[in-house]
């Protein structure tokens, strides 16, 4: 089945993934994504949540950045996990509600080490840019299949952003064709 | 800002693969039982 978009999304959605492309490349080659492919989209992507209204979401993905500062190192989680509960308390959206989920789990997963940085600000600018955390679903999707040939290869780590990027293309598909 | 200074982009194999199972189990559960829990909630909230 073909989705039917317009002119409009057919360049926001090339932009999207020239942008994740660009950071599969960088990947692939160093297995770093420049500070300039993340902080800037996380930083925009922010600015579009509240644009839209969902601010408790802007107010978790701060207060994650801030903790991960927290001199002690232990009550960092516990702190987040707290931050999290908070935010969840704010009567939202359910979509707002999955992506404060996601948001949590992505950080969450950089703070013990499972994950690099520039993977979980791909995914929290993603979260924050659709507002919707169900992208997170495809994403760790693509993943696992990933992890799995990674684990056939005997390979110990692998690129995510090819997850990120593939997870994003199959999740803006799916919404295209619903 | 250590999140922010952070440029790394790996992933572990092995923690990719448990992450989509965890993911994937969440998600069915809910889908199962989303609504039974949900009236649960409800109930309990009714009680209280």
């Amino acid at each position: 089945m073909l989705p039917s978009i317009s002119p409009t999304q057919v360049i926001l959605i090339f932009l999207l993934m020239a942008w994740l492309s660009a950071c599969v490349i960088f990947d692939l080659r160093s297995r770093q994504v420049p500070a300039l492919l993340t902080i800037p989209p996380l930083v925009l992507s922010a600015f579009w949540r509240l644009f839209q209204g969902g601010w408790s979401v802007v107010i978790l993905v701060v207060a994650l950045i801030l903790i991960s500062d927290f001199p002690w190192p232990k009550w960092r989680i516990p702190l987040a996990c707290l931050a999290t509960v908070l935010t969840l308390s704010i009567p939202d959206t359910s979509e707002n509600i999955y992506a404060l989920l996601v948001i949590f789990a992505a950080w969450g997963l950089w703070e013990i080490g499972a994950t690099g940085g520039a993977d979980a600000k791909l995914i929290i600018s993603l979260v924050l840019l659709f507002g919707n955390g169900l992208l997170f679903i495809p994403i760790v999707l693509a993943g696992g299949i990933q992890g799995l040939f990674g684990l056939i290869a005997r390979k110990k780590t692998i690129p995510y952003t090819v997850a990120i990027t593939l997870g994003t293309a199959a999740w803006l598909w799916l919404v295209a064709v619903r | 800002m250590r999140f922010l200074k952070d440029t790394a982009a790996i992933e572990t194999a092995e923690v990719a693969v448990i992450i989509a199972v965890v993911v994937l189990v969440a998600y069915g559960a809910y889908q199962i039982l989303g609504q039974k829990i949900a009236q649960v909630v409800q109930d309990v909230a009714g009680r209280i």
